[in-house]
């Protein structure tokens, strides 16, 4: 009885809703806009469009998912005590390169360039990322990576606003943009260059690693023994997998020269900073590596890699220097004073981890799967919180008296209005004196922030990004797919992903509905995509 | 380059009835209007659109919907409760054209209290009249959230709207 008034109830309701919403669909439309309101309208929207978009350095700091997209990506692609090597096989044992083996046998130190470079999406330049690696005998490895935050923005931003304030395309204008950009680049030259750097020092033996963020005075402790038995368990850890990048690149050198690896190709010899060199290009779980050695001590003279996950991103090592002096201090596993210590043990991914990163993947992303499942811009964009800085009421009044200090050197605020009126016509030693203040108090504020963000941020990513990490580790032998570019999250009996679990006999097929069903491999989806798009 | 007086000029009215739909014949729409433009420039910027009027609609629909909660603020919630209790109070009126601006302006008090989420998505569905997967696609949800979303507006609005529609429903059953 009381479910029958319950209905009755909401039929009700239903009606009552439907007349609501309908007398507000039949309202007399407003009375039209007058033409000159409608001018007035789009005036002031060009004149917004047209505004030079205001780039701070607080503003840039949004480049933090640029910046993590580079330091994740020369992490994997170094791939230095990180899982990618316990994954990689042993090679043959034909050793037709004694020398060579001896050579590496007896390497004690080395120290090597790194340049990684992440090609512009949507028309953005690309980003580039310098660093240097270290390696001591017998499994210490440091990365030192460094993303060069520059002030090329804050120039191009004086000089468009000049531009702009004189007429974009005549002869007084491109002299005002010139003059703006010559005083921003005087103003700012002597500022400390802004760079973000992250060390990442690991132990092979210990399977122990550090990363370090100076500039948040972060320290990231990763336990990854767990993980690595959890491989063990799962059939993913290979038998006799290299302890180091050398011993990696030894054994591609092996396989390749005695024609004994299948999966290594002979580049034949090329000359690099005038030596001769041996290049072989192999390619394991995704990475394609080009080696290019010394054909005497097989020590790596230049490495190249990229890797799918990473569309667009691509790595080089070279300058390497063997058998120098190292301090052990560089090595050290232990948070330096002062830093604030997160500490991790990083647990091998699952299907529901790779379950949990595409919804949310799809969730951030207008409800769609994206094009490509791998660290690119569409990805990054849609797992990386978003970047809002909060500017500290201690650095808001450091900047109100800053900004008196200068206006009163010009002779107040009234002077500087009745001469110049607004900011964007002030000449552009004035305008460049109060950037260049702005930014030095940026600057000095932005250690708090970042860490202040880096706190929340850095566990809500490695949680997200654990579906991704899932993908990354599966085996040619798992044969992944994924064919979900573009489809909505929900759409049902639409499958977006499959692999075959090591050990399993059916696969695994996950729909777009994140529903997952067990198949047989004549079972398996027809579709176009599946050959376009396979994960190697 | 995005040509922002054709942007303007082909689609001022389809923001001006959006925002009107929300806010009724309110001297403070012409605001929305503006800033619902400004808030397309700066999406612009970020990302090419792909469609205006969905995008246009989406963001009329959030800056009316957050002019009607500001306002709302300003009353105060009990200002706001006062205004929705004193209309649903009222007699219905004998003239249909102003029972059904009556029933229009309750209704849009009624979402004015709706959390910010449940009322961007009521408002897309019904006074846009877009499908769940559109509603789902411009507010970068599911649209299984959008669903949900709109399942507990209504759920909402039954709870605000109940002493007046027992009485229309009474009324409907005498007459």
């Amino acid at each position: 009885m009381e479910d029958r008034e319950k209905l009755h109830h909401d039929d009700f309701f239903d009606r009552f809703l439907d007349r609501a919403v309908d007398a507000v669909l039949r309202e007399p439309p407003p009375e039209e806009l007058p033409p000159e309101q409608v001018d007035e309208l789009t005036a002031v929207v060009r004149r917004a469009a047209e505004k030079p978009r205001p780039i701070t350095l607080l503003k840039r700091s949004k480049n933090m998912k640029r910046i993590a997209q580079m330091t994740i990506a020369t992490t994997v692609l170094a791939a230095i005590g990180i899982f990618a090597f316990w994954m990689v096989s042993g090679g043959s044992d034909n050793l037709a390169f004694a020398r060579v083996a001896e050579a590496l046998d007896s390497l004690r130190s080395a120290t090597f360039d790194i340049t990684t470079e992440a090609k512009g999406e949507n028309g953005q330049p690309p980003a580039i990322a310098t660093g240097k690696g270290f390696f001591l005998a017998p499994s210490h490895q440091r990365m030192e990576v460094t993303v060069d935050m520059g002030y090329e923005p804050a120039i191009k931003a004086a000089e468009a606003a000049a531009r702009r304030a004189k007429g974009a395309d005549s002869p007084e204008g491109k002299a005002a943009a010139k003059a703006a950009a010559e005083a921003m680049t005087k103003a700012v030259a002597d500022l400390p260059k802004i760079k973000f750097k992250q060390i990442t020092i690991s132990d092979g033996q210990t399977d122990k690693c550090i990363t370090l963020t100076p500039m948040a005075k972060i320290a990231k402790v990763m336990d990854m023994k767990k993980m690595k038995e959890d491989m063990k368990k799962a059939g993913k850890l290979a038998k006799n997998a290299p302890p180091d990048m050398f011993e990696m690149v030894r054994r591609i050198v092996r396989e390749g020269s005695s024609g004994s690896g299948e999966k290594v190709e002979r580049l034949g010899k090329k000359e690099i900073d005038g030596r001769e060199t041996v290049g072989f290009r192999t390619r394991f779980h995704g990475m394609n590596m080009i080696l290019w050695a010394d054909p005497e001590t097989a020590c790596p003279v230049r490495i190249e890699s990229s890797s799918d996950m990473m569309n667009g991103v691509h790595m080089v090592m070279d300058n390497f220097r063997y058998d120098v002096d190292l301090d052990p201090t560089l090595f050290s596993l232990e948070p330096p004073k002062g830093y604030s210590t997160q500490t991790m043990n990083m647990k091998m991914p699952v299907e529901e981890d790779l379950l949990n990163t595409l919804r949310t993947i799809a969730e951030h992303n207008k409800g769609k799967f994206p094009a490509k499942f791998g660290m690119n811009d569409e990805v990054m964009n849609a797992l990386m919180p978003p970047y809002k800085p909060v500017m500290d009421p201690e650095m808001q009044a450091e900047m109100k008296k800053v900004m008196e200090k200068i206006t009163a050197k010009y002779g107040g605020e009234e002077k500087l209005r009745a001469k110049y009126g607004k900011g964007k016509k002030l000449p552009p030693e004035i305008m460049a004196e109060f950037m260049k203040a702005t930014m030095t108090l940026q600057q000095k504020h932005m250690q708090k922030q970042m860490q202040k963000s880096m706190k929340t941020t850095t566990p809500l990513i490695r949680k997200r990004t654990r579906g991704i990490t899932f993908y990354t580790m599966l085996k040619p032998e798992n044969d992944p797919h994924y064919v979900g570019g573009g489809v909505k999250l929900g759409t049902p009996n639409r499958p977006i992903l499959w692999y075959k679990p090591t050990g399993g006999e059916k696969y695994h097929v996950i729909y777009a509905d994140l529903s997952v069903k067990q198949v047989s491999a004549e079972e398996l989806p027809k579709l176009p995509q599946a050959e376009d798009n396979p994960k190697p | 380059m995005t040509d922002w007086d054709a942007v303007v000029s082909q689609h001022v009215e389809i923001v001006r009835c959006t925002v009107h739909r929300i806010v009724g014949n309110h001297a403070d729409a012409w605001d929305c209007i503006q800033e619902t433009f400004l808030e397309a420039v700066k999406v612009d910027r970020r990302e090419p659109v792909r469609n205006w009027p969905a995008l246009l609609r989406r963001l009329a629909t959030v800056r009316a919907l957050d002019f009607v909660r500001a306002r709302s603020r300003r009353r105060g919630q009990n200002g706001a409760e006062a205004e929705l209790a004193q209309t649903i109070g009222r007699e219905p009126s004998p003239s249909s054209n102003a029972e059904a601006s009556e029933l229009a302006g309750r209704l849009r008090t009624a979402v004015g209290q709706l959390p910010r989420r449940q009322a961007q998505v009521f408002c897309l569905t019904y006074f846009e009249q877009m499908p769940s997967t559109e509603v789902a696609e411009q507010l970068g949800i599911s649209p299984t959230a959008a669903r949900m979303l709109l399942s507990r507006a209504r759920q909402r609005l039954q709870r605000f709207l109940e002493p007046f529609y027992e009485a229309v429903s009474q009324e409907d059953e005498r007459t």
